[in-house]
C-alpha cells in the first residue's frame, strides 16, 4: 500500500511540457505518464521548471493531448461501469476533429508513444475509410491520383474483388 | 457537382479542404490504420495513389502477393492471409480465379501458431480455422501449386492434372483426403506436412502411411510420428524430417531412423530434431533393427540441440555416418540452447541481437587478451577425441565425404564442434571442403590457428589448405592475428570460416 500512496503523491505534481512553437502546458504527472516519452523523461529527471520541449509536436495538437492523458489519468484504475462508459462517450467526441487535427493527433500521439491515443486516432481514421470509394477517399484526405488512367484500370483490375458490390459471402464450408 | 465513378452518386462532402497530409504518414501507420478498417475497404485504398499502391498488402489483414501475369490471363498466383472468412469466398468465387494456378491460402496470424506448437504440448491441437470444401471459381485443372494453412479439410474429388505442389501447414486433414489428392494429381512431385494433423491418426503409434510413388520431393514436419510410404518412390530425391519436441525418447527414436527407412534411396536428406541424443541407437539389436543403409544419400544435413557435456549426440552423428556410405556433403547444425519461442517477434529478434552482442563481447575480449599474449601456439592438442566416432572407421570418410559444415556455438575450447572439426580433419581423407561456423558474431581468430595445426600435422598427400573467409567485416582481425593463407602443393582441402548469420552461411556454401 506504500507504494500506492507514494504514487498519489508524485501525481500531484505537475509536469511542464512546450510545444514546438514554444507555448507552455502543465499536467499531473499520472497524465503525463501515460506518454512513454515523457515517463522516460521523467524517470531520467529531465523534467524540470522550463519544461520538457517537444520539437516536433504544435500548440494545437499538445492542447488535445494533455487534455486526454489528464482525462485519462484521472479515471485510470477502478473504474466502474458509469465511469468507464463516460471515457468512452469522451473518446468519441475528442476524436471528432477535421482530417487536419487528425493527423496532426496521429503523428503527435505517436511520437509521444500515448498508446490509447494512438489507438483511438488510427481506429478514426480506419472508420473514415470504411464504406467509401476510392473517389470519397480521395476527396476527404485530398489525396491527388497521380495514376495515369491505364494504371487505375490495371490495379482496379488487380483488386476487381475490392471493389464489388458487396453481395453475400459464397460460402466454403 | 462531381459524381462518384464507382458508385454514380455525388461525392460527399470534404471534411477539410484540401492538402494531403495523410500521404505523408510514415509507412506503419498507415499500415496500422489499414490492419483496422475492413480487408475490402483497405484494399480498394490501393487506387488513391502510388502512395498507397502497395501498403494494404501488408497490413496483416490481407495480403495478395504479386501476381504472375503472362498478359493473357490476369491471375495466376493468388496468395491470401486472411483474417476472415468472407475476404477468402469473394476472392475465390471471383470469376478473376479462374485462370488461378498457384493458389496460397491461409488464415492471419497463422504463422505465429506453430510457435505455440513448439512449445505447449498440446497434443493434436487443431489450429485449422477455416473449412475448405471447394475452390470457388478456381479451376482444378488450372493449379500447379496449392498451399493451405491453417485450414480443416481438402478439396477433394477433383482432377489435378496438373498439381505439382501440395503444401499443407498447421492443417487438420483426412489421411484419405490426402490421399485421395495425391492420387488424382500424376504431376505432384512435392508434399509438405508441416505440423498437420491427419485426423484419422489418433494414437502416434499408428503408422501413416500414403502411397505416393511418383514424389520427387517431401517434407514431413511435426510431432514425432510413425511415417512411410506404402511402395517405393524411385524418383524420390530430396526428404525433410523435422521433429518438434517429444518426451518419448524411444518413440522419436523408432520414429525417426524408420521414416529413413522409406527412402534408401534419396540423395538429399534434411533432418531436424530437437534433442539429438534422442536419435542415439546404442545396442547391437537396436543398431541392427533401426539403422539400415542409405545408399543413396549424398548429401545430409543433421539439426538439433545436444547437452553441453553430453557425448551421445556424437554418437547419432556417427549413427548417420554409418547409414550413410556415400554421404558427400555433410551439414551439422548444432546448438546447446533451445531455439527462442518468439523467434518471429520483435522480443525474440531483441533477444537474438542481445545474444549476438555478447558474442561479439566476448570474442572481442579473447582477442584482446590473445593479443596481449606472444603467439604462443600451445595448449590448442588439447582437444579431445569424441566417444562414438574417435578410432572407429566410417565407410565414408574414406572414400565419399568431401565436404563438411559445421555450425555450431563456441562455447569452450574443447566443445564437441571443435572436436568434430578435428575429427573430421584427421579421419575424412578425401575432404576437400570445411565450413566452420562458430557462432553468430563471432570471430573466428581463436579457432582458424588450430584447424591449421591439425591439417599442417596430417599426413602430406592431403596436408594443403587456404584458408578463406566468408565474413568481409571481420577480415582485419583475421589477418591481424591468424595465420595467413597457407598454400602447399595442392589445394586438397580448403576451409572456410564463417561468422555471422544464416544467409552468409547458406551464401557461402
Amino acid at each position: 500500500m506504500a507504494a500506492a500512496t507514494d504514487d498519489a503523491g508524485d501525481s500531484n505534481e505537475m509536469i511542464r511540457v512546450v510545444s514546438s512553437d514554444g507555448e507552455h502546458f502543465e499536467m499531473p504527472e499520472a497524465a503525463a505518464n501515460l506518454s512513454l516519452v515523457l515517463r522516460h523523461m521523467i524517470e531520467d529527471d529531465c523534467a524540470d521548471a522550463a519544461g520538457i520541449p517537444l520539437a516536433v509536436v504544435a500548440a494545437k495538437p499538445l492542447a488535445k493531448i494533455v487534455d486526454y492523458c489528464t482525462k485519462h489519468a484521472a479515471k485510470s484504475s477502478g473504474l466502474t461501469i458509469e465511469e468507464a462508459e463516460e471515457l468512452k462517450r469522451f473518446d468519441a467526441e475528442f476524436i471528432e476533429v477535421d482530417t487536419d487535427m487528425l493527423y496532426d493527433l496521429l503523428v503527435a500521439a505517436d511520437f509521444m508513444g500515448v498508446e490509447g491515443l494512438s489507438k483511438l486516432a488510427v481506429q478514426r481514421t480506419a472508420d473514415l475509410i470504411k464504406g467509401k470509394t476510392p473517389e470519397q477517399n480521395r476527396e476527404t484526405f485530398g489525396i491527388v491520383n497521380d495514376f495515369t488512367p491505364e494504371e487505375e484500370e490495371e490495379i482496379c483490375k488487380e483488386n476487381e474483388w475490392a471493389f464489388q458490390i458487396t453481395k453475400p459471402p459464397s460460402r466454403l464450408c | 457537382m462531381r459524381l462518384d465513378r464507382f458508385t454514380g452518386s455525388p461525392l460527399t462532402a470534404t471534411m477539410a479542404g484540401g492538402v494531403d497530409r495523410i500521404s505523408e504518414l510514415p509507412d506503419d501507420l498507415l499500415q496500422r490504420i489499414l490492419h483496422f478498417a475492413p480487408a475490402k475497404d483497405a484494399a480498394a485504398t490501393g487506387v488513391l495513389s502510388t502512395r498507397w499502391r502497395l501498403l494494404w498488402r501488408s497490413t496483416g489483414a490481407v495480403n495478395l502477393a504479386a501476381r504472375v501475369t503472362d498478359g493473357t490471363s490476369p491471375h495466376r498466383a493468388i496468395t491470401i492471409r486472411a483474417r476472415g472468412l468472407d475476404v477468402l469466398g469473394d476472392v475465390l468465387s471471383h470469376p478473376a480465379a479462374r485462370h488461378v494456378e498457384e493458389l496460397r491460402l491461409g488464415l492471419a496470424g497463422v504463422d505465429s501458431v506453430d510457435i505455440v506448437w513448439y512449445d505447449d504440448d498440446t497434443r493434436g491441437r487443431c489450429v485449422g480455422s477455416f473449412c475448405l470444401g471447394g475452390l470457388g471459381a478456381v479451376r482444378p485443372e488450372n493449379l500447379r501449386v496449392l498451399d493451405l494453412a491453417g485450414c480443416n479439410g481438402l478439396p477433394a474429388g477433383a482432377a489435378l492434372p496438373r498439381l505439382a505442389t501440395l503444401r499443407l501447414r498447421l492443417c487438420s486433414v483426412q489421411l484419405d483426403d490426402l490421399q485421395g489428392i495425391i492420387e488424382s494429381a500424376p504431376e505432384l512431385a512435392t508434399v509438405h506436412l508441416e505440423s498437420v494433423h491427419l485426423t484419422e491418426i489418433e494414437e502416434a503409434s499408428y503408422p501413416t502411411e500414403i502411397d505416393a510413388p511418383r514424389l520427387r520431393s517431401l517434407k514431413y514436419g511435426g510431432y514425432a510420428r510413425r511415417f512411410s510410404l506404402m511402395s517405393p518412390a524411385p524418383d524420390m530425391a530430396r526428404v525433410e524430417l523435422d521433429f518438434l519436441h517429444e518426451n518419448n525418447t524411444d518413440m522419436v527414436r523408432g520414429h525417426f531412423w524408420r521414416f529413413l527407412h522409406s527412402f534408401r534411396d534419396v540423395k538429399n536428406l534434411k533432418l531436424k530434431v530437437i534433442h539429438l541424443k534422442q536419435i542415439a541407437v546404442a545396442g547391437k539389436a537396436t543398431r541392427a533393427d533401426l539403422l539400415l543403409p542409405l545408399p543413396g544419400v549424398e548429401r545430409v544435413e543433421l539439426s538439433g540441440l545436444h547437452g553441453p557435456a553430453s557425448e551421445t549426440a556424437a554418437v547419432a552423428i556417427a549413427n548417420l555416418l554409418r547409414c550413410c556410405p556415400n554421404v558427400r556433403d555433410l551439414v551439422l547444425r548444432l546448438s546447446t540452447v533451445q531455439p527462442k519461442s518468439t523467434k518471429n517477434g520483435r522480443y525474440g529478434r531483441d533477444l537474438l541481437r542481445r545474444d549476438q552482442q555478447a558474442d561479439l563481447a566476448e570474442s572481442l575480449d579473447r582477442f584482446a587478451r590473445r593479443r596481449r599474449r606472444s603467439p604462443v601456439i600451445n595448449g590448442f592438442d588439447d582437444v579431445g577425441d569424441i566417444h562414438g566416432l574417435s578410432g572407429r572407421s566410417f565407410p565414408c570418410l574414406q572414400s565419399s565425404l568431401r565436404r563438411v559444415s559445421i555450425q555450431f556455438r563456441l562455447d569452450e575450447h574443447n566443445c564437441l564442434g571443435v572436436r568434430l572439426i578435428k575429427f573430421f580433419v584427421e579421419n575424412a581423407t578425401c575432404l576437400e571442403e570445411m565450413c566452420i561456423d562458430g557462432g553468430k558474431e563471432r570471430m573466428f581468430d581463436h579457432i582458424n590457428h588450430r584447424v591449421e595445426r591439425w591439417i599442417a600435422s596430417l599426413p602430406a598427400n592431403m596436408a594443403s589448405a587456404k584458408c578463406e573467409d566468408a565474413a568481409g567485416s571481420s577480415q582485419e582481425f583475421c589477418t591481424a592475428d591468424s595465420v595467413p593463407s597457407v598454400q602447399r602443393e595442392c589445394n586438397a582441402l580448403e576451409y572456410y570460416i564463417l561468422s555471422g548469420d544464416e544467409r552468409r552461411w547458406i551464401g557461402s556454401g
